[in-house]
């Protein structure tokens, strides 16, 4: 990374720094005062939108751990929120443990049954490892269907009261925001610090070539199923806040096609980048919500009348698809790569970058 | 001087108008009514047909009702692509922009999505689909038109029954889903045939299968119902799966009568092939008006809805009947609420109150529905639970029976 002129480090605690320069910590500290003030200001469009934004970023930041740092494909982050939301709503609905027990619980629920797929990680690869974690999405759904009624509901699924913590309900979606910004930061937290770490240093090292790395004495069975473990973890916190935004959770909700959807946040975003997940997942969610509301505005002043309602709506759907496959095509680092290259012309501006 | 007095014209012109239009407006309160709808998702083509009719009959109600009582509904629709991530996310908004006291539900999704915070939020939802077990709760804010789904098809069963005397017990095959709708569909149908059909001598379940929703082949399970000697098959619920049931029946020249809901079989399988005549003898069961059947009242209002308010002919089909079935009891529904608290105090409690206070009569409902009685023991009435039957005879689509037929009342909570 380059830096602003007249910005050099004395100390390794310095360079190793997340936040190295005193702008930085200015820009981080206007930031989160900014979404920590969104409520104020935001309305309820904005906190819906919101919501699920923190939502969805802590499932891809869990996908971007996987699948960007440690290179394995992952097609079922669906289901492990899945499991996540589940084991959520159950230890609340069956025991009514408070939420920073059923969280983490729904964490390491997803965690372990996404360990379960990492273990498959360690004999198949790419195309046949990506049919493995469908699989996953295949047994949980299945799972859920069939396991004891008593147990998740079965058919009718498991419906939730408000939660609470120290008798604060969080029943508004002011409190649910809060709620979610502070996991949410936390986790993001938590997964820039693990990828700079000497297991995040493992994980990329797997990625780029697994065989090289064990050779260098990096323990690649370790890593890939812990690479699933974190990921998983990730996908069941992001479960658990699903299962407690919505007070409802059901086995239909968490489909292939949300996986699906995930792996294209990654890649608008940017593989390999923890900022790329985050801002892949918010410009696919603005993409979605602007189809969301073109979608009826097409229809009511009827502007493409003559093209025909079906056209209309299976574009929508071709302007998802699209902006990925475009992605793909001319930007396959993603908007963050974008982002860094706008950073760092600030940076050694007047020079050309 | 010439300028000023023109712009002097022009502000006593405008001011008269703002004054006059308030004064006009003054005894009218509007009431923002969202609908949450599908443009964009997966049942988009199926909203298309619900959205014109949704409107027309917001429109007719404003026009006649609402101005009697110094109401007007402006109908509000959203996007929520049948997902249930996106009607979370945008459902907030909705709330802040429309401050809702009743909404037009759309479908399974916003049931999910919503189903918890409709009583928080004091908005009461009305569905114009029949309803699964697993919806069969107490004290709901979200209303349905019909009744369950197994409900319906019982309905459809006994009268099977009835009309066929030598078949006794009647030979029942079925093919699940393997999603919760289609688990619990199953479910509840094996409960009642199993626990009081098959106890009675009338009919039991000769024949269980499996299929994927959207299977491409369904031979082996139509070869295991012609093995099993079975009468009547519950099970086809996509276009897909009547598709490749009827393919299989064709293959091994049978044809067993299939049991389903009017979107789910004939009509779908009719839509994409262009003919009724394959159908010979399926039935298909809806607690609502028939479309095929034009000397009823529903369609003489229908007429009304095409002449004044520019409602297309096509729009008289088994999806757009959803959708005025859904529509009449929203308008109608704010109408009570109306009637009872004053046309300025509507509110989401007020409506919801008004579900209960009185029946919606089949006269209300402009005889697209049974009389409607809701209670808070479940979402949907369930009193004087009524279905229409239709088949298909000599390649036309036709009522199977010219009266409305008695769903049975000893059906249990699955």
């Amino acid at each position: 990374m380059t830096l602003a002129a007249g910005v050099h480090f004395e100390t390794y605690d310095h360079d190793q720094a997340l936040i190295q320069t005193r702008p930085q910590w200015y820009w981080l500290i206007a930031f989160m005062i900014f979404l920590f003030t969104i409520p104020l200001f935001g309305g309820g469009k904005v906190l819906g939108f919101m919501n699920v934004v923190w939502i969805t970023v802590i499932a891809v930041v869990g996908l971007q751990i996987n699948v960007g740092y440690a290179g394995q494909i992952n097609l079922g982050q669906s289901a492990f929120m899945g499991v996540g939301a589940y084991a959520a709503g159950a230890l609340t609905f069956h025991f009514n443990l408070p939420i920073w027990i059923t969280i983490s619980g729904a964490g390491v629920s997803a965690a372990l049954f996404g360990a379960v797929f990492g273990v498959a990680a360690v004999r198949v690869k790419g195309f046949y490892l990506a049919l493995t974690t469908i699989a996953a999405q295949y047994v949980f759904s299945f799972a859920m269907l069939k396991l004891p009624k008593e147990w998740f509901g079965e058919t009718e699924g498991l419906r939730l009261d408000p939660v609470s913590l120290l008798g604060f309900e969080f029943n508004t979606d002011v409190r649910m925001y809060y709620l979610f910004a502070i996991i949410g930061v936390l986790m993001i937290y938590g997964a820039w610090g693990l990828v700079r770490s000497r297991t995040g240093r493992a994980f990329v090292a797997t990625r780029d070539n697994d065989n090289a790395a064990d050779i260098i004495g990096i323990d690649v069975f370790y890593y890939k199923a812990l690479a699933f473990f974190i990921g998983a973890f990730y996908a069941g916190v992001a479960g658990a806040l699903w299962a407690y935004y919505v007070r409802y959770v059901m086995a239909d909700m968490f489909t292939l096609w949300l996986s699906v959807w995930y792996l294209g946040m990654l890649i608008v975003g940017g593989m390999g980048s923890i900022l790329g997940a985050i801002i892949g997942t918010v410009v696919i969610r603005l993409i979605q919500e602007f189809i969301t509301y073109f979608g009826p505005w097409v229809t009511e002043f009827e502007i493409f009348s003559g093209v025909g309602g079906g056209v209309i709506f299976a574009s929508m759907n071709m302007l998802l698809g699209g902006v990925i496959i475009l992605f793909v095509i001319f930007e396959p680092r993603g908007l963050v790569h974008r982002w860094n290259i706008i950073k760092e012309s600030y940076r050694i501006w007047p020079f050309p970058h | 001087m010439k300028k000023t007095l023109w712009l002097m014209v022009m502000v006593v012109v405008s001011l008269t108008f703002l004054v006059g239009g308030q004064a006009l407006a003054a005894g009218v309160t509007t009431y923002k009514v969202p609908g949450i709808s599908d443009f964009t998702g997966g049942y988009a083509e199926v909203m298309k047909a619900w959205i014109p009719v949704q409107k027309a009959v917001v429109a007719w109600w404003n026009d006649t009702e609402g101005k009697k009582l110094g109401v007007k509904l402006n109908l509000r629709l959203y996007d929520g692509r049948y997902d249930p991530t996106v009607i979370a996310s945008m459902w907030p908004g909705i709330l802040a922009e429309c401050k809702p006291v009743i909404c037009f539900g759309g479908g399974g999704s916003s049931v999910a999505a919503l189903q918890q915070r409709f009583p928080t939020d004091k908005v009461p939802a009305i569905y114009g689909t029949a309803t699964y077990g697993y919806g069969w709760l107490p004290n709901q804010w979200l209303f349905q038109v019909r009744p369950t789904y197994v409900q319906e098809f019982s309905g459809a069963l006994t009268w099977f029954i009835e009309k066929h005397p030598n078949k006794r017990p009647v030979r029942v095959g079925t093919i699940a889903v393997d999603i919760p709708a289609g688990l619990d569909l199953m479910k509840g149908l094996n409960k009642y045939i199993n626990e009081v059909l098959e106890a009675k001598g009338l009919a039991r379940i000769a024949v269980r299968q499996y299929s994927a929703l959207n299977p491409v082949d369904l031979s082996t399970q139509v070869k295991a119902m012609i093995d099993g000697k079975v009468d009547v098959v519950f099970g086809p619920v996509t276009t897909a799966m009547i598709v490749a049931y009827m393919k299989a029946c064709q293959t091994y020249g049978v044809n067993i009568p299939t049991i389903a809901s009017p979107h789910h079989t004939i009509y779908a399988y009719a839509r994409a092939m262009g003919t009724y005549e394959p159908f010979e003898d399926h039935l298909v069961v809806a607690a609502h008006a028939s479309v095929t059947k034009k000397d009823s009242p529903a369609y003489r209002w229908f007429q009304v809805l095409m002449k004044d308010y520019k409602l297309s002919e096509k729009f008289w089909n088994v999806y757009s009947m959803m959708a005025l079935n859904q529509s009449i009891l929203v308008v109608r529904a704010v109408e009570h609420a109306a009637k009872k608290v004053g046309a300025d105090k509507v509110t989401g409690q007020a409506v919801y109150d008004a579900m209960f206070e009185a029946p919606f009569t089949h006269e209300e409902l402009m005889g697209t529905l049974p009389e409607l009685y809701f209670t808070k023991d479940a979402p949907f009435s369930q009193k004087h639970l009524k279905v229409r039957i239709e088949t298909v005879k000599k390649g036309r689509y036709v009522l199977a029976d010219p009266e409305w037929v008695s769903i049975p009342t000893d059906i249990k909570k699955w």
